[in-house]
């Protein structure tokens, strides 16, 4: 049905359909919402597009996406230095600080081993985990991974990685709804996950 | 027990409705009428899936786009069942009012013991058939098994596709047999408990089967009374040693989608059997001690659906079971060719259909 558009607007409502959950339909819906609204406001759109495109880079600590590196995380000398959680996505790290509960790092892996998906060890930010446990004064490594069969399997790989070493490796304990996803917990869920972590 | 079904558009129906009675249903009709549709029918709508061996997307009715079954229920976990499915896939699956995302989450609310021709499968077949038939029985007693199924189906996959590749660190492979051992063992240990349940029925054979003494075995490198620890010691066992066929065959060699379950008569495996009809009273031994078992670990009895037994069993074993069914205060749905196939006795309780072309006739 684009087809009988000009081709801008078939262009853009193209764009805005490879966006996750987003039909043709709804893009059409989106283009045209840009299409009818201000100049101004169409023009910080695609600035803010940009924006995150140019200036957000990944910490060089913790791989969290920032504007200033390291992360203000990173960076806040009130957080503990001896406790990494390590969450499978950026917004992971939006959804456990949200619950205030946890004042120590993160370390972000961008994914989890999913060999289907040709998704190893390499893809993911993990020999950078090992480092940081290696070289600093890191007591307890909590893996916050999904609880599903992927986030389950790259939290004991990463146990097992890190056995030799001085620390100790917990899991976010089973308040978790089995196959879940992090983002989609409410706070109260994830605080007490948090409380009750165990050791793999 | 069910009380009422209606179909729409599904295979022969185009719009039915059936009212059941409280223990004998006999369904009557020519062949091709729609006397097997209609159990297929009671049983997809209880567990979303056929006992029958054919793709679900035969199963709207020619010409049509979804096909719809909606039911009442006394005694089971959910008074009203209701779905529909439409080439495309699930339109709506609902119990009780509220809509399901999940299939696991709604199957199982009605229990059904099933006994059909295709059923001989379970003798002659491969052992695929038999685990599935063990799965689905298990996941009768205890519904966690078919999640712990899928949970181990999946590592499964995520291995094998390890496997796949031409290079892999060893801690990546070790990580996923660990996981795999893990949820291996408790879909072993699942099995081998429903073993044992049937087990202990079956030692009480009832005198129309026969008196050859079923039994059945869990084919594995296990002991019935290994505990979750021990067979995940043993699987992560029998993986390492395999490790190096495994990467040359590409595939995950041990676990418990390669075990089998021997059915044993006077202790001898079933498959030798010649005659059919021994194969058939085998059948009947173990669907009456899942009928059991479901009975003394629920306090209920499960809706039984006979298929053309008429076919399968002689007269006197015919009237045993039915008797013996009937002595339970059982409800069944049975079909059949001709009336006399079934001997009943008419009873307020006792409800003969007409089946012919679509349409179901009291
Ligand atoms: N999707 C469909 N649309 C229309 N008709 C269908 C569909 N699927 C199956 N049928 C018809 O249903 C009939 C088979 O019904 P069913 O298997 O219930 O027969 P039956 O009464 O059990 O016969 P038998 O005594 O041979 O077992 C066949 O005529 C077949 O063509
Ligand atoms: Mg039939
Ligand atoms: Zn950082």
């Amino acid at each position: 049905m684009s087809g009988h558009f000009a081709k801008p607007i078939v262009q853009l409502i193209r764009e805005l359909s490879r966006f996750p959950g987003i039909g043709e339909k709804t893009a059409t819906r989106l283009a045209f919402h840009i299409l009818k609204s201000p100049r101004e406001e169409a023009l910080s759109l695609a600035n803010s597009i940009i924006a995150v495109k140019e200036q957000i880079k990944l910490c060089s600590v913790c791989y969290h996406i920032t504007d200033i590196d390291p992360c203000a995380i990173c960076r806040d000398s009130h957080r503990e230095r001896d406790i990494i959680c390590v969450v499978e996505g950026p917004q992971d790290v939006a959804s456990i600080e949200k619950t205030g509960e946890f004042k120590g790092r993160y370390h972000v892996l961008h994914g989890v081993l999913s060999p289907m998906d040709g998704v190893g060890p390499d893809d993911l930010r993990i020999d950078s985990l090992v480092k940081r446990v290696v070289d600093g004064d890191v007591k307890e490594v909590i893996v916050a991974t999904n609880p599903k069969v992927e986030g389950e399997t790259t939290a004991l790989y990463i146990a097992r990685l890190l056995k030799p070493f001085d620390v100790k490796v917990t899991r976010l304990a089973q308040g978790l709804p089995m196959g879940g996803e992090l983002e989609y917990f409410d706070e109260a869920t994830i605080s007490k996950a948090l409380e009750g972590r165990r050791v793999i | 027990m069910i009380k009422e079904i209606v179909l729409e558009n599904f295979r022969n129906y185009e719009e039915v409705k059936v009212s059941f009675n409280e223990e004998l249903n006999i369904f009557c009709g020519q062949n091709g009428q729609g006397k097997t549709n209609l159990l297929e029918a009671v049983y997809f709508l209880g567990m979303l899936s056929s006992f029958r061996k054919t793709d679900s997307t035969q199963m709207v009715r020619q010409g049509e786009n979804s096909f719809s079954i909606s039911g009442h229920f006394e005694g089971a976990d959910a008074a009203a069942l209701s779905i529909e499915k439409s080439h495309n896939g699930w339109k709506k699956i609902c119990a009780d009012g509220s809509n399901y995302k999940k299939k696991l989450d709604y199957i199982g609310k009605v229990r059904m013991v099933v006994f059909s021709p295709d059923e001989m499968e379970l003798i002659q077949g491969s052992p695929e058939g038999r685990r599935r038939y063990l799965d689905r029985a298990y996941f009768n007693v205890y519904h966690h098994h078919l999640r712990q199924l899928k949970i181990f189906r999946r590592i499964l996959k995520q291995r094998n596709s390890l496997l796949k590749k031409d290079a892999f660190r060893r801690q990546e492979i070790n990580s996923w047999s660990e996981k795999l051992a893990y949820a291996g063992a408790r879909v072993v240990k699942g099995r081998m408990s429903m073993t044992a349940l049937l087990n202990e029925k079956l030692d009480k054979s009832h005198p129309f089967i026969g008196r050859d003494k079923v039994s059945l075995q869990y084919m594995g490198a296990f002991n019935a009374d290994d505990d979750y620890e021990k067979i995940e010691a043993k699987l992560l066992a029998s993986l390492f040693k395999l490790r190096k066929e495994e990467e040359q065959r590409r595939i995950t060699l041990a676990g418990p989608h390669r075990d089998d379950i021997a059915i044993l008569v006077n202790g001898v495996i079933a498959k030798s059997f010649s005659s059919r009809g021994e194969m058939r009273s085998v059948l009947l031994a173990l669907k009456t001690a899942e009928t059991e078992v479901y009975r003394s670990v629920w306090g209920e009895t499960p809706l039984t659906l006979l298929d053309d037994v008429a076919s399968e069993l002689d007269i006197e074993r015919r009237k045993a079971l039915l008797s013996f069914l009937r002595q339970k205060g059982e409800q069944v749905l049975i079909t059949t060719t001709e009336v006399e196939n079934i001997p009943f006795e008419r009873s307020s309780k006792d409800s003969l259909f007409m089946v012919s072309e679509g349409k179901i006739l009291h």
